[in-house]
């Protein structure tokens, strides 16, 4: 139940998806991988829009060179973990919603447990070793994911409906070299906000999401553009194996 | 002047993100021998070192580059030895990682 606060607040919002829509948004649970570059984006428009439950997870403490992009962190939190302040800078965005975060390595061990009883995964991790991870506990939990990467002005999204979509693995099976990569804040910042739309969009249930598309960014000649991708029937994480 | 036409294949290639500047073009179309794969095309588009030394790692495709054909990863299919076919996309990139 909305309270008058909730209506004041929400109200440009719900002009779009209406008082049940802002229902629907305060009754789910995200879980949001990262607390780095995409995450302050996403996790920032999520917490304002009212996502009852964002569980924030990062193993990371945080480092001068990360404050031209994370702005979920300022000086002042240098040396601190980065799960702590990005959820204590949410709560601040957000008073009314429930945000947790946890300071733990995702790995192949906790990943379930950490995404259990979540009604969607946001993938704003600087890795694919992790976002693979993610990717086979979205499809063993039935979760959907919200990908999104970058690297220098270009970047991709897409959004993965288990059962249904083609999967991580289906469109990058080989894992880039990890390596730290050039970023400029506000691209990042771009991609973020379109996974955070397309949260509230598949909460909702309006317009059309990523689903089989990915969608390339190119931030130095400014252009968008889909890709049509196809699911791999034998896919190991998504199919038949 | 037939038998000419009807051996070759037409194909869509599309470049993405840092490939664009690599090959200089967003999109291109490319002629083949009909029962061309993967490797011919890719060995037509890497006409100078520089692109060659962004898509073959000792003469075989670097791993992590996305290279789909209809949507479809070559890693799915057959990867260099994947046929083409008259009217096929081809779509390649380097996959962004970071977050």
């Amino acid at each position: 139940m909305l309270s008058e606060r909730d209506l004041q607040r929400y109200e440009r919002q719900i002009r779009i998806f209406g008082e049940g829509g802002q229902e629907k948004l305060k009754n789910a649970k995200v879980f949001i991988g990262g607390a780095g570059g995409l995450s302050a984006s996403v996790s920032l428009y999520l917490a304002a829009a009212g996502i009852g439950r964002i569980r924030i997870v990062d193993h990371d403490i945080i480092k001068l060179s990360n404050l031209n992009r994370q702005i979920l962190f300022t000086d002042n939190d240098l040396g601190k973990r980065k799960s702590d302040c990005a959820g204590e800078r949410l709560k601040r965005v957000n008073p009314n919603i429930e945000v947790e975060a946890v300071t733990e390595t995702i790995n192949e061990k906790n990943v379930s447990k950490l995404v259990a009883n979540f009604d969607l995964i946001v993938d704003a991790l600087d890795n694919f070793a992790t976002r693979y991870l993610l990717n086979r506990a979205a499809h063993v939990n039935n979760i959907p994911l919200f990908h999104g990467a970058v690297e220098g002005l270009y970047g991709q999204a897409t959004t993965i409906i288990p059962g249904q979509t083609a999967c991580l693995r289906c469109i990058f099976p080989v894992a880039p070299t990890s390596s730290t990569v050039p970023v400029i804040g506000s691209f990042c910042g771009i991609i973020g906000c379109i996974q955070a739309t397309e949260v509230i969009k598949y909460i909702n249930g309006i317009g059309k999401l990523l689903e089989n598309k990915l969608l390339m960014l190119d931030g130095l000649n400014s252009t968008i553009e889909e890709i049509e991708i196809q699911k791999n029937p034998r896919c190991e994480d998504c199919g038949k194996g | 002047m037939w038998k000419g036409v009807d051996r070759i294949l037409k194909i869509k290639v599309k470049f993405f993100a840092s490939f664009r500047e690599l090959f200089q073009e967003k999109e291109r179309e490319v002629e083949l021998q009909k029962g061309s794969n993967m490797r011919d095309l890719l060995n037509l588009l890497c006409d100078s070192s520089k692109r060659r030394d962004q898509i073959f790692e000792g003469g075989e495709l670097k791993p992590y580059l996305a290279i789909l054909k209809n949507g479809k990863h070559i890693y799915h299919l057959k990867g260099l030895e994947t046929r083409l076919e008259e009217g096929d996309t081809v779509v390649i990139f380097p996959p962004a990682g970071g977050g």
